[in-house]
């Protein structure tokens, strides 16, 4: 081997102790192939080995056209000979894309740079290999990116952790009206209107400081002057060590999505301000309803009491059918009253243990009914913040109606607890009574529906519109589970989450 | 001469209805009626006539509604001890809450089934006829 066997070498540069430039060779990253000027290979390292599959052995006398596509093949010697003739160090066949032949017969692409190598055996050509074709993907990844970049329809720009615009897409271009020619090397504060001018710095220091930022809501300004809202996300762009280079930001235009926003919230006020009108209008009309139903109702009384004598059988029953008749429509216009009151009232908010609640109501329905054995289960420490008048007229209704419908059943049972709920806490009232048909589970909380005849179980019918309506007053929901004569489960949960601090 | 209430009311079946209420409540009274807030504070505010023992007094009233009547009442040196028993339709929280800041001395929903009120009228007419007479300065209060 040429070089290992060269003595005295002192003087030109690549010439040095054998065992050194054998070192070097083998310490080089890349493939290095030592040819002589037939182009016959001499050296080559166990980079080449690696990188072209072949052993040593097999390479060394062969010509260096074995490493060089058959397309290639018949013009090199000229090439080679070419450099020869010039002779100092450069780059082969530089700006053409070159590619190298492995032992299997594929090919990959190479980056090769040629040097004159003078040896004890004459002069020889060193050529160092590299395979690039990582470089390659990355390049082309760099070039898909950015047209992705340019096509997309957000505006992706590229600034410095000082705000100076760096890069500056077409989605950008399209958003703020200024071309990329007109922003980039500007600051990036032309965009951000004077009284939010406090973000950006923010923004910046944030990043540099390494925190990762979730996408919000601003509003910038265009070329025009005019504003536009939009949804930014900054984000870090750090080189291969890590180092932050500055920061990207992507800015949507969700300027649609804001006046979606805007309008729902327009119809949910309206919907509102025309709810409370409703109600206001239900008080009056139950209010002045009352006065009327106390004239039928007490003068009918008054002649009951006073001309009872002169009154036959028919009469007498006539009367009371009148009385009673304005004494239920009193008991509805007064369920009405209580239920627009109700949403008269502002609520307030507090942690509400509503397993005492259930307990006390409970103990007040079995002291009013006090032959009727009722089992009551109560899953300890359950609450929520609510507003504590409204939680006991919700929880008074739900036990109400469970008290009412488990009278037919001989072992009545009422729980109430908590359960798993798409992630959230509901909770729930159960019981063992009459149940109802769930075909008619969303008719069981409107105002005066009523399931079962008011002989079969008395009522008004708006006890469970006053459960919806509490629960709704507080941003929940309530849904009902049930079965004709297998009991009913009224479960009903809020935002909060429902467990004791 | 027996002793007086006077009732504000302005719905002549509610008048009528409280006159049959009152008139078996078993205590010996005058009734007299204003039908608005203005008839009934100029004749409180009357130094030729005596006052009422207790005032009945709605709060939907023309002229003057009842809660102007009762502010007034509590501002005048003559009446400011006056009892005063709002007797309304209103279940509002609100209406009670005001009532009672103003001074009312109680606050009684009219009940719609008669029996009731009746009954009602008699607890009336009994405390402020009979129990609140019989408190030593009572007299001397008015």
């Amino acid at each position: 081997m040429a070089a290992s066997n060269s003595e005295n070498t002192e003087g030109a540069p690549l010439q040095m102790a054998p065992a050194t430039f054998a070192g070097f060779l083998e310490a080089a990253p890349d493939a290095v192939v030592i040819v002589d000027r037939e182009g016959t290979i001499v050296l080559v390292n166990g980079q080449t080995e690696r990188l072209f599959g072949y052993s040593r052995a097999d390479l060394i006398g062969q010509p260096v056209e074995t490493l060089v596509p058959a397309r290639f093949r018949s013009a090199h010697p000229a090439h080679r000979l070419g450099y020869w003739n010039v002779s100092s160090p450069r780059a082969m066949g530089s700006g053409l894309q070159l590619h190298a032949l492995r032992r299997d017969g594929t090919e990959f692409p190479v980056e090769i740079s040629l040097s004159p190598l003078e040896t004890d055996q004459g002069k020889m050509i060193s050529s160092t290999i590299r395979d690039i074709t990582d470089r390659q993907h990355a390049e082309e990844q760099v070039f898909r990116l950015a047209a992705i970049v340019n096509s997309s329809n957000d505006a992706i720009i590229g600034k410095t952790l000082q705000g100076v615009i760096t890069s500056w897409n077409d989605g950008a271009r399209r958003l703020f009206g200024y071309r990329a020619d007109e922003i980039v090397g500007r600051s990036i504060t032309v965009l951000i209107p004077e009284e939010r001018a406090a973000e950006e710095p923010e923004i910046l220091r944030r990043i540099g400081a390494g925190e990762h930022l979730h996408p919000f809501d601003t509003v910038r300004r265009r070329k025009d002057g005019s504003l536009v809202h939009v949804s930014v996300t900054s984000s870090a762009v750090r080189d291969a060590r890590g180092r932050i280079l500055g920061v990207s930001k992507v800015a949507r235009d969700i300027t649609e999505r804001k006046q979606a926003e805007l309008a729902l919230a327009r119809a949910k006020e309206s919907a509102e301000a025309s709810n409370r009108e409703l109600e206001a209008f239900s008080y009056s009309v139950a209010h002045d309803l009352r006065a009327p139903l106390r004239g039928m109702n007490g003068f009918a009384q008054v002649l009951l009491d006073t001309y009872r004598d002169k009154l036959d059988a028919n009469g007498q029953d006539w009367l009371r059918e009148i009385l009673a008749n304005a004494r239920k429509m009193g008991a509805l216009i007064d369920a009405l009253l209580s239920l627009a009151r109700l949403s008269s009232r502002q609520p307030r908010h507090e942690w509400v243990n509503l397993s005492a609640v259930v307990k006390a109501s409970a103990a007040q329905l079995a002291a009013a009914e006090p032959e009727r054995a009722v089992e009551l289960v109560v899953q300890e420490g359950l609450g929520a913040d609510l507003d504590p008048a409204l939680a006991r007229a919700l929880i008074d209704n739900l036990l109400g109606n469970a008290w009412k419908f488990t009278s037919k059943v001989a072992h009545a049972r009422v729980e109430f607890g908590q359960v798993d709920h798409d992630g959230l806490r509901a909770f729930f009232v159960r019981d063992n009574g009459a149940g109802f048909d769930m075909a008619f589970a969303q008719k069981l909380f409107g105002a005066f529906q009523r399931l079962h005849s008011v002989d079969e179980f008395p009522g008004t019918g708006i006890g469970l519109a006053t459960v919806q309506r509490v629960v709704h007053r507080h941003g929940g929901r309530v849904w009902a589970e049930g079965a004709v004569d297998a009991g009913a489960t009224f479960f009903f949960m809020f935002s909060s989450p429902g467990v004791a601090p | 001469m027996p002793t007086a209430m006077l009732l504000v009311e302005d719905n002549l079946s509610d008048e009528k209805l409280a006159l049959l209420a009152f008139a078996a409540c078993g205590v010996a009274h005058q009734m007299v009626v204003r039908r608005d807030g203005a008839a009934a504070l100029q004749s409180l505010f009357d130094v030729g006539q005596p006052l009422p023992a207790v005032v009945l007094l709605d709060l939907k009233l023309p002229k003057v509604d009842g809660l102007e009547v009762l502010r007034q009442l509590r501002q005048a040196e003559r009446t400011h001890l006056l009892p005063v028993v709002v007797l309304t339709a209103s279940t509002l929280d609100a209406d009670v809450q005001r009532c009672l800041a103003l001074g009312a001395n109680a606050y009684v929903r009219k009940p719609v089934d008669f029996t009731e009120f009746a009954r009602v009228a008699k607890t009336l007419a009994h405390f402020w006829l009979e129990v609140n007479q019989s408190l030593p300065d009572a007299g001397g209060a008015r």
